[in-house]
């Protein structure tokens, strides 16, 4: 069971919350211009690398909040966790 | 015209715990000695408050409404004299009456002070209803339904937390060192505490 850092609440138990997936994925800023490639990378295809990524977690069962925070995919680790509304300004 | 009799006479009123929670029919021997004693609070008033936590004018008119200030450190709850606010997330609290009748006469001057304001003020009275669990052993029954750090130090009167027990979703505040008002929605309220009664069984 992983204890994940919710920005909020501090750490919770893994069963609290719903993950989001990769963090930062940008919507094409032009909708009507970007080609069907742009739209099928935003929309299907996400990083999975070996070592830190950045990914949006939900603490459905307690603040209801969406934050962001970095795990490292290799040791489970998890270090700055934000507020989504946050990073996104 | 055959006369009409009102609703409260031909319906008498049954919160969701009606006696499930009377300690002959679960056999827990004395109320007040007893390691864990679980009850109902029926029919308390709740509003469910959302609001931009930086609207400080409308945080203002709330206090002014209440009596007190909103809890704005997370995971903390603030009681006047006739009314709690517990912080559910950073732009959202529950306000409950701590009388025992539905009794929540800040709810219209709430209404009326935030008008202007982009807040939601929703009733919520017969969402939940609030299971108290109280006795020397309390912490350690709680503690088999969560992960929360419930010792005394961690988990402190004045603190509430919202978390998932035995798969429920509820609210749990610390009133006192022994004594856990646990806030569980309706249809979830009588399972919510058979699985109290039978994982207290150790404690009679």
């Amino acid at each position: 069971m992983l204890l994940i850092p919710c920005p909020w609440c501090g750490p919770r138990v893994e069963s609290e919350f719903t993950h989001g997936g990769e963090a930062d994925v940008a919507r094409p800023k032009d909708p009507d211009a970007a080609s069907n490639d742009v739209w099928l990378d935003y929309l299907y295809f996400r990083r999975n690398p070996k070592g830190v990524f950045d990914e949006r977690w939900l603490h459905a069962g307690g603040c209801r909040q969406w934050f962001i925070v970095s795990r490292d995919t290799r040791t489970n680790q998890f270090q700055n966790s934000m507020d989504a509304d946050e990073r996104d300004r | 015209m055959t006369s009409e009799l009102p609703l409260r006479t031909m319906l008498a009123r049954r919160s969701p715990l009606h006696g499930r929670c009377d300690a002959p029919v679960r056999g827990i021997g004395s109320e007040t000695t007893a390691p864990v004693r679980i009850h109902e609070r029926p029919f308390l008033a709740k509003i469910d408050l959302k609001l931009a936590p930086n609207d400080t004018t409308a945080r203002a008119a709330v206090a002014a409404s209440v009596g007190f200030g909103l809890p704005l450190k997370p995971n903390t709850a603030t009681e006047g004299s006739d009314i709690a606010a517990l912080w559910f997330g950073p732009d959202h609290w529950l306000l409950v009456s701590t009388r025992p009748e539905r009794d929540m006469t800040c709810e219209a001057a709430l209404v009326t002070a935030l008008a202007a304001h982009h807040v939601s003020i929703v009733d919520v009275s017969d969402q939940q209803t609030v299971v108290v669990v109280t006795g020397e052993r309390s912490r350690y029954l709680l503690g088999k339904g969560c992960a929360i750090d419930l010792l005394p130090t961690a988990f402190a009167p004045g603190q509430c937390v919202r978390t998932v027990f035995a798969h429920v979703a509820v609210a749990i505040h610390c009133l006192a060192e022994n004594e856990f008002n646990i806030y569980v929605e309706q249809s979830s309220a009588a399972w919510f505490v058979d699985w109290l009664y039978d994982a207290s069984r150790e404690y009679r």
